[in-house]
């Protein structure tokens, strides 16, 4: 697999030849989530890649350099499941695994614009919640001009949802997403069958090639969504609701990667009490050992706030490397892209975020974006940013 | 590769059952019923991994083990909910055929079940739907639980097919080609099966169900009929549901071996979902159908009706045992009878050996009034723990001994007088249809007609406070069955007792059930009367017995309230003028006002000299005031002082001498007595002076308006006002208008927060009248309004609201007790405190000399939901007897 992506990336990467521009960020704080935070580091960069990252580094005379001073470096954050920069996320017909959230990324979208603002370099692209098997999601680069110089992973999983539509009932839904299942694995022991390029995508999913992005909208659900990964042999990741935190312990026995729902903190309703009772389920899911990652998608107060998602959850008492790790790291890792991005590491590839303070904190502002080695945001050259921020005389 | 392994994994679950013998708990229980075996006095019950070690009769507890205190509370089975509205109710898939669908894909596996774990219930079927023929697959599950594993008893149970009208015309079904193509053209919608009874069957053999258990949901005979045979057909195992007409069709069952779920369709506390003005108390003939149903050796399990606030289901077995059913029998259909039919028998449903640690804590004896859950259990933790303050402990009707012919003499029982306190082995004595002697060991007289009371307690006949039993015309079934959703009429310019079938013989069932009083009231305003249930007819006690009002909240609420009253007071006043012209010909005076003259007679002078007096009575004092003079003896006008009470003239003259006069009233202007002073005494007699003609009123008769009539009584305070006022402000209207403007007599009926209601109404002098909907939650308590009142020292009575609902008054009274309603309190709310608001307290509502004899002799305690009615008494004569 690794093979087949790294084969992928060679012709889609950035430039159309490899190169081999060298970079350094110099003096810099470096949080690296894969280990310990050094002040005063070096990152040197070459052909997209990450060479060293320490302190006292020798900076090669042809590097560009990026002085670092008061500045801190942390590895680009990676939304791990959005259902943006698209014209809209959902089909109307239930079933629709042949589609792709290829054909609708749209890469002048100023959402992907707004994610480099925020830091992001890598998104996974997902069909909505609405859809039962909503079709497949991509993970892509916030920059390019064309989709394919965009993408990372083409179809790198199917989408899907538990939540009913209105006016079906769960058990409804669950039935017709297991007679979907059902049809499509006994499609598979039909051999004889021609081969339909709508079916593949079934097949992928069914023969674990393709791994399954749950959305569980109640905690009930992870245990039909675990039912069914187990019924029909399915990887499967959670994108869990609200409450998901409720199945923890029932996760943690599969050891399924989680994806936690965007409403960090909410109120839920105390039946008993008759009272609105804060809820924040972080702890719990972390507490389980679960490798969980923090999303944005859908939320009210604006988008790609992977930041404020981590600080949320620290305020709620996770640790901060833990929270920081649920940006970064985690969704590369949920991804299967742990070993290309998520933290800064020798021969990872250099997708980092320049800030002028600490991630976590509000008054922060992201300096430099690069990707893949490239400056790819300045906030010095954010013309958008500066007429938003210009005083009116 | 970030997935699980599967080697540790197994590894980790047999480290896990080698640890799994957990710490030993030990329940130590005033009472255990065990329901499979016998009940245990002071039992212990010993629990590990969540499972039921053994159940022992008592002896030391184990070292090391956990001990639970709970001698004081009496353990039962969780309760099994065999029809639970846990999963989606309502919400079927499309298809006619849809055996793929799983009930327990609706179940929330974290939901918090409060409701039904603070009723006792541990277990519940789940339905797939109730619309559609073959809906799916059920399944049961526990109520609580750590885990989804932990909560599931079987995860698909049998298919639910839903026989009748409900699943018929089921919606068409659209699939669209994606794309459409020529080969694959976009085609109409699909039709389906069925339309009829042709085709249920036919869609059942097309979907060729080869497995059971079939769960099937049918209601007339003929369904369950035809279910039976299906099940013959495909040789399944067949579970009935609902099955109201199961009674007619038990020998089918009995020889079958054929289990139901008994629909109780029995909801206390509830108005009926369709209709929220009236209460859905009406339809609980079908309790005596699980008595049918016991009789006939049918095996069953009793079910909630599908109203997912109403799961008191111990409660519902307790009116079935109030039907005839035997308590053991009644707790074991809440309990092992739908355990075992389930298939989860081996699991829930009774305390033994090997089953799982679900267990309910009672207060006291599970069809006891006072038998509140106090804690649940299951799989060996407690799930859910009622606050300590929450918790209304039952006391009996204790009383000090109450102090206290020749027809009636009922002996024996415990009487409860309601004004008199408890006579235990008491005596009533009726006479001409009064009450004649309440007490203890009187001789019986000669030739009596006796009844024998012994063991059975006897209370006054009750009062139902509103209800429109017998306005419904059309006396045959159907109309009777009718009459059960229809309505009393909204107003009435005339007393409803000329309107109501009098030979109603709905009113022998309710006389039935001890209510032997009914005040009749139109809807919304206008006249009620008081009948009295007497040999299976309707009797008129006071045809117009009380006024009926809506307020409404505002200046605008209170400017109607206002203006309706100013316009009956200027009747009634104008009726009082002329009435009392009439009266009163020659004077409009009061009996001692005004100028009297006659003779003073002194024995020793033999002598009669002129007196003179004037007088005057302050009507409100009764104090009168004026001058004597005797002329002839050379007198002059002398101040006097006295009293005038019932007749009674009194007067003390001060100076010059002591003069004491003493008379009585003889007729219109005539006085005779006495004087006496210090030395001498005698007799006295006068008469009163005429007005002047000039200045008596004129007696003019004002025009008799038949709709205004009833405001004289309520002006003159004959009748009480019943005012509907739904909301605090409305009350507050009424209030102003009746009692503060007026001074009336009133009574808050409909208010949606009695409890609120009752503060405002207690400040006013006001009293409440509660309907079925007595209990609200707030706050996660439940707030019995009832009890809330009764403790404020508000007098509040029962209303049915209903028609044939009156016959479950006693039981709302039950479950208000339930409920933590004092069951002295509930008493008076059903008799006296109604007889006190509608003045008829001389007649109805205690058991006391000189009322009349309206008896209701129960079984037992007349609030445990288990006693029965075993004779009513109106009028003493016996109205109804239990076979």
């Amino acid at each position: 697999m690794k093979v087949l992506w790294a084969a992928a990336l060679a012709a889609l990467s950035l430039g159309a030849a490899p190169d081999d521009t060298a970079v350094a960020i110099k003096g810099a704080r470096v949080i690296p989530v894969s280990g310990p935070e050094i002040d005063g580091a070096t990152i040197l960069i070459r052909g997209g890649r990450i060479e060293a990252v320490g302190k006292d580094l020798e900076i090669p005379w042809d590097a560009r350099v990026i002085d670092g001073a008061k500045k801190v470096v942390v590895p680009g954050f990676v939304e791990v499941h959005t259902t943006r920069g698209t014209d809209r996320p959902n089909e109307r017909i239930a079933s629709v695994p042949f589609v792709s959230t290829f054909d609708s990324i749209n890469p002048v979208d100023p959402f992907y614009e707004d994610a480099l603002r925020q830091g992001i370099t890598t998104l996974c692209v997902m069909p909505g919640n609405d859809t039962m098997i909503g079709g497949q999601g991509c993970v892509v680069r916030p920059v390019g001009v064309t989709t394919e110089s965009m993408m990372i992973v083409r179809n790198a999983a199917m989408k899907i949802s538990l939540r009913p539509r209105p006016g079906v009932s769960r058990m409804a839904h669950l039935a017709a997403l297991r007679k979907e299942l059902h049809e499509a694995s006994e499609a598979l022991k039909d051999k004889k069958g021609e081969p339909d390029p709508r079916r593949e995508p079934m097949s992928r999913l069914l023969k674990g090639l393709l791994p399954a992005f749950v959305y569980c909208p109640t905690a009930s659900d992870v245990h039909r969504a675990l039912e069914l990964a187990d019924a029909y042999k399915l990887k499967v990741k959670l994108v869990l609701g609200r409450d998901g935190w409720k199945a923890a312990g029932e996760i943690a026995k599969k050891g399924v990667e989680v994806i936690l729902d965007p409403e960090l903190e909410y109120w839920e309703s105390d039946e008993e009490k008759h009272e609105e009772v804060r809820r924040f389920g972080g702890d719990a899911i972390a507490k389980a050992g679960l490798k969980f990652a923090l999303q944005t998608d859908g939320m009210p107060y604006g988008t790609s706030y992977l930041w404020y998602q981590a600080a949320t959850a620290v305020r709620n008492g996770l640790s901060r490397a833990e929270a920081l790790r649920a940006a970064t790291l985690s969704p590369a890792e949920i991804l299967g892209l742990g070993a290309r991005i998520g933290s800064i590491d020798k021969g990872k590839d250099a997708n980092l975020a320049v800030l002028t303070g600490d991630p976590l904190d509000a008054q922060t502002w992201v300096e430099t974006v690069l990707v893949e080695g490239k400056v790819v945001y300045e906030r010095s050259k954010d013309e958008k940013l500066k007429r938003v921020l210009e005083v009116k005389k | 590769m970030k997935r699980w392994m599967p080697g540790l994994l197994l590894l980790a679950s047999l480290a896990t059952a080698q640890e799994a013998r957990g710490p030993l708990i030990v329940v130590r229980a005033g009472r255990i019923h065990t329901v499979s075996g016998a009940t245990i006095d002071h039992g212990l019950i010993l629990l590990r991994d969540g499972r039921i070690l053994d159940v022992l009769p008592g002896g030391e507890i184990p070292r090391g083990a956990t001990l639970i205190e709970a001698d004081n509370e009496v353990v039962i089975p969780g309760l099994v909910d065999a029809h639970s509205p846990l999963s989606e109710p309502g919400r079927d898939a499309d298809e006619t055929i849809a055996p793929e669908v799983r009930a327990i894909d609706g179940y929330d596996f974290y939901a918090s079940n409060w409701r039904q774990l603070s009723n006792g219930i541990t277990a519940a079927y789940l339905s797939p739907g109730s619309k559609r023929l073959l809906s799916g697959q059920g399944a049961v599950v526990k109520t609580a639980g750590r885990d989804p594993d932990a909560r599931t008893l079987a995860p698909r149970l049998g298919l639910r097919i839903t026989l009748g009208e409900q699943s018929k015309f089921p919606p068409a079904i659209y699939t669209p080609p994606i794309p459409a193509s020529a080969d694959k053209p976009l085609l109409p919608a699909k039709r389906q099966y069925p339309a009829s009874r042709m085709g249920e069957f036919a869609a059942l053999r097309r979907a060729g169900v080869k497995q059971g258990p079939l769960f099937v949901q049918a209601h007339n005979e003929d369904d369950l009929v035809k279910a039976v045979m299906y099940a013959d057909e495909v040789g399944a195992k067949l579970v009935l549901i609902d099955a109201e007409e199961a009674p007619r069709v038990s020998d089918l069952l009995v020889e079958r071996k054929i289990p139901v779920l008994f629909n109780a369709a029995y909801a206390p506390g509830r108005r009926d979902a369709t209709d929220g003005s009236r209460p859905s108390l009406e339809a609980t003939g079908s309790l005596e159908g699980a008595v049918a149903l016991s009789k006939a050796g049918v095996r069953f399990a009793l079910v909630p009706p599908d109203d997912p606030q109403m799961r008191d289901l111990l409660f519902l077995a307790a009116a079935a045992v109030r039907q005839g059913l035997s308590e053991k029998e009644a707790l074991a259909a809440v309990t092992l009878a739908p355990a075992e039919i389930l298939g989860v028998g081996d699991r829930v449903g009774s305390i033994s050996k090997g089953r799982d640690a679900d267990l309910v804590f009672l207060a006291a004896e599970p069809f006891a009034p006072g038998a509140a859950v106090r804690r649940v259990m299951i799989n060996g933790e407690f799930v859910f723990e009622r606050k300590e303050a929450d918790v209304q402990t039952y006391r009996s009707i204790r009383d000090s001994a109450g102090k206290a012919r020749d027809l009636l003499a009922i002996k024996g029982g415990r009487v409860l007088s309601v004004t008199q306190g408890v006579v235990p082995d008491g005596l009533i004595f009726v006479e001409g249809g009064k009450i004649s002697y309440v007490g203890r060991g009187r001789p019986l007289p000669a030739g009596a007609k006796t009844i024998d009371a012994t063991g059975l307690t006897v209370v006054p006949g009750f009062v139902d406070f509103g209800s429109h039993l017998g306005f419904h015309l059309d006396r045959t079934d159907a109309g009777l069955r009718r009459a059960r959703g229809s309505g009393a009429p909204s107003t009435l310019a005339v007393a409803p007792s000329s309107l109501i079938a009098a030979e109603d013989p709905a009113y022998r069932a309710v006389a039935a059930a001890g209510v032997t009083s009914i005040l009749l009231a139109p809807e919304s305003s206008g006249v009620c009367s008081v009948v009295k249930l007497a040999g299976g007819k309707a009797v008129i006690a006071r045809d117009v017995a009380a006024m009926k009002f809506t307020a409404q909240g505002g200046t605008a609420g209170y400017q109607a309230l206002k203006d309706a009253l100013a316009a009956g007071r200027k009747y009634h006043d104008d009726w009082e003028a002329f009435e009392r012209a009439r009266r009163e010909p020659t004077s409009a005076r009061d009996p001692i006002t005004g100028t009297w003259k006659g003779a003073l007679e002194n024995p020793e002078q033999q002598q009669k000299v002129d007196f003179i007096a004037e007088l005057k009575l302050d009507a409100a004092t009764m104090k009168v005031t004026g001058t004597v003079q005797a002329p002839a003896a050379g007198g002059t006008p002398e101040p006097v002082e006295g009293t005038f009470d019932q007749g009674d003239l009194k007067l003390e003259q001060a100076k010059p001498a002591k003069v004491e006069f003493s008379m009585k009233v003889q007729g219109p202007d005539h006085l005779k007595g006495t004087w006496s002073s210090a030395v001498r005494k005698g007799t006295l007699e006068c008469r009163r002076e005429p007005l002047p003609v000039a200045s008596r009123p004129e007696a003019r008769e004002p025009r008799k308006d038949d709709a205004m009539e009833p405001y004289r009584k309520l002006f003159a305070k004959e009748i009480p006002a019943i005012v509907v006022a739904r909301d605090l402000p409305a009350i507050e209207n009424a209030a102003k208008a009746f009692r503060g403007d007026h001074a009336l007599d009133m009574i808050i009926a409909g208010a949606d927060d009695a409890a609120a209601a009752g503060a405002v109404a207690f400040g006013k002098g006001a009293s409440l009248a509660l309907g079925p909907d007595f209990l609200k939650d707030r706050r996660g308590a439940k707030i019995n309004s009832a009890e809330a009142l009764a403790s404020q020292g508000v007098p509040v009575a029962f209303a049915s609201g209903g028609s044939t609902a009156a016959s479950q008054l006693p039981l709302l009274a039950a479950y208000a007790v339930r409920n933590g309603l004092e069951p002295f309190d509930a008493l008076k709310a059903l008799t006296v405190n109604p007889a006190r608001m509608l003045k008829l307290d001389g007649r109805l509502g205690a058991v006391e000399r000189g009322r009349d004899a309206d008896l209701v002799l129960f079984t037992g305690d007349p609030f445990a939901p288990s006693s029965r009615v075993k004779m009513v008494i109106v009028d003493g004569k016996v109205v109804y007897e239990a076979p």
